[in-house]
């Protein structure tokens, strides 16, 4: 999937791929399975697209509350689906640490993970 | 640097207000006329947003009874039940609460935030689950707070995301605790109620109602909500405030649960707070003894509700989805919402400006709370008064213009999302209003 799409979206796939990959390599072989795709990186990427308007950046870095341009209204809303598409809940104590895109997806992992 | 610095952000956004009109948070009435009427800057106004559904502040009997309590038993508990005991007033009070609803306990609390707060957090404690709606009043995000149990919010008024949620939850140790409200504050719409029960019987969960807009002005009795649905057996727990149709303050929790009173040992809301004084005790006793005749009362409610709903529907104002006692005006932007606010109160006329984030939808809200104590007159004048100052905004057309003025946008705005009813709609993209960034 990287280096798909206009030169914007390829510059941050780059990343996302690169963020993997790290990801990845520190992550032990069995744990390796979890993030079998679609990662909750990518989901949580694709998604933010649809909502945040064109000229905002999404990277794994980005900040979902202060760099989105989503109010957290908007913000609520999205997790709700975040939540449909994995079939998990996600407790409000958890969604309060979250800050990055990254620290999202690394809470969905680990949900993912909890109840399988 | 002042510790007082980093509020600055807020201060420039309240000043946004402040510049061209007066602040919501900062009205002072300079004398109260009526339960429907009071002087603000020196003019008479026509209170709309109360709670005072049933008009009752100005009862005699209630207010007769609070002086008597007052001399007899003084100004104040000057303390909390636990430490300093109780007073006659609260027991008869929790007993006739409980006769009152057909249930087996009660328990009183010195407001209704206390009572969310200090029930739901001594009720789901570590290993339990609350499901909470996402549209819920503070008291039930901050009860969540204080409680150590998991909290999981699902989509307001959803009982398909609740029922999913707890789906998850399957084969969990711990109980589920579900809280929803009756009439929600905001934009007077109802929990299915109906469906919420079916939900927590199927998954074997708890349910608490806070029928704190309901009470009095529900039901054949006026027990609010769940009597109106005729769910009351399948509710476990409900919680209310004296602050709205009893016309007083103070908050209540009741259940037919055998065992109610362990809680008094651990609700730190009840524990570490004074008990309400006799005065209040008393008027609330004497308002409560009105409610289940209050027949009458409720029929003018629901008819002044309808005629203030359908007058401002009619007039092309975009409401609530459902008629009741909250009628509020949606509107997508702020500054014109401030001017109706300003515009209204100049008129003689107050309601309540609501604003995001504690609207759903980023929507401005300007919201009003009828009385069976206004008359048709008082109704109608603020109806005539929207007219015009919405006509002269362009937020509805003007009498005889086939199309409202095109509405602007202004940066910063809110969302301009339409009135999600289903999970269907809630979830569709949002693609045609995308958020605007704010700056
Ligand atoms: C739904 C709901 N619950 C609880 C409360 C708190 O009631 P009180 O004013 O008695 O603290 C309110 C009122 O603000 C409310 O709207």
């Amino acid at each position: 999937m990287c280096g798909l799409g206009i030169l914007g979206i390829a510059l941050h796939r780059k990343r996302e791929c690169l963020h993997q990959q790290v990801f990845f390599t520190m992550t032990s072989p069995q744990q390796k399975a979890e993030f079998a795709s679609p990662t909750a990186l990518e989901e949580i990427q694709s998604q933010l697209r649809a909502r945040a308007s064109a000229d905002v950046n999404i990277t794994p870095d980005t900040n979902i509350t202060r760099d989105l341009g989503l109010d957290s209204l908007a913000i609520m809303d999205f997790i709700f689906d975040l939540e449909d598409s994995f079939d998990i809940s996600i407790p409000m104590e958890r969604i309060a640490e979250v800050q990055t895109i990254t620290d999202l997806a690394e809470v969905i992992e680990t949900l993912r993970k909890e109840a399988s | 640097m002042s510790i007082l610095d980093k509020f600055d952000p807020l201060r420039e956004q309240h000043k946004v207000l402040t510049d061209v009109g007066r602040s919501p948070a900062a009205l002072k009435f300079d004398d109260i006329l009526s339960p429907t009427e009071a002087i603000l800057d020196g003019k008479r106004t026509i209170l709309m947003g109360t709670n005072n559904y049933l008009g009752k502040t100005f009862d005699e009997a209630s207010v007769q009874a609070a002086i008597d309590a007052l001399r007899e038993e003084g100004t104040g508990t000057t303390g909390s039940r636990i430490a300093n005991g109780s007073y006659n007033g609260h027991e008869m009070l929790e007993k006739e609460l409980a006769a009152f609803y057909g249930v087996r306990s009660a328990m009183l609390f010195s407001t209704g935030y206390q009572a969310n707060l200090g029930a739901i957090s001594a009720l789901a404690g570590r290993d339990d689950y609350l499901l909470i709606d996402a549209d819920s009043h503070a008291s039930i995000y901050d009860a969540c707070r204080l409680s150590d149990a998991q909290v999981i919010r699902f989509r307001h008024n959803d009982p398909d995301n609740l029922d999913r949620k707890l789906a998850r939850l399957e084969g969990t140790k711990g109980s589920k605790l579900i809280v929803i409200e009756s009439i929600y504050s905001m934009l007077g719409d109802m929990a299915p109620i109906g469906k919420f029960v079916e939900i927590k019987k199927k998954h074997g969960a708890f349910l608490l109602v806070d029928e704190a807009h309901s009470l009095g002005v529900m039901g054949e009795t006026g027990r609010g909500i769940c009597e109106a649905s005729g769910v009351e057996k399948d509710v476990d727990f409900i919680t209310g405030t004296f602050s709205k149709s009893i016309g007083t303050v103070g908050g209540f929790l009741v259940t037919d649960m055998p065992g109610l009173d362990i809680i008094r040992l651990v609700s730190r809301p009840y524990m570490f707070t004074a008990s309400p004084p006799p005065s209040i005790v008393a008027s609330a006793r004497k308002t409560l003894s009105c409610i289940p005749g209050a027949k009458d009362l409720r029929k003018r409610l629901w008819d002044n509700a309808a005629q203030l709903y359908n007058g401002l529907k009619d007039a092309g104002f975009e409401l609530g989805p459902t008629l009741s006692p909250i009628v509020a005006i949606r509107l997508k932007d702020a500054e014109k919402a401030i001017a109706l606010w300003n515009g209204l109160l100049d008129a003689g006329v107050y309601t309540n400006l609501a604003l995001p984030p504690a609207t759903p939808f980023g929507w401005y809200l300007l919201r009003s709370s009828i009385s069976a104590a206004h008359t048709p007159e008082q109704i109608a004048k603020a109806v005539t008064v929207c007219k015009s100052i919405g006509a002269e905004l362009g937020l509805i057309a003007a009498p005889g213009d086939a199309d409202p003025a095109p509405a602007r946008q202004l940066n910063g705005g809110a969302e301009t999302r339409p009135c999600a009813t289903s999970e269907a709609e809630a979830a569709a993209p949002t693609t045609a209003g995308a958020p605007v960034a704010r700056v």
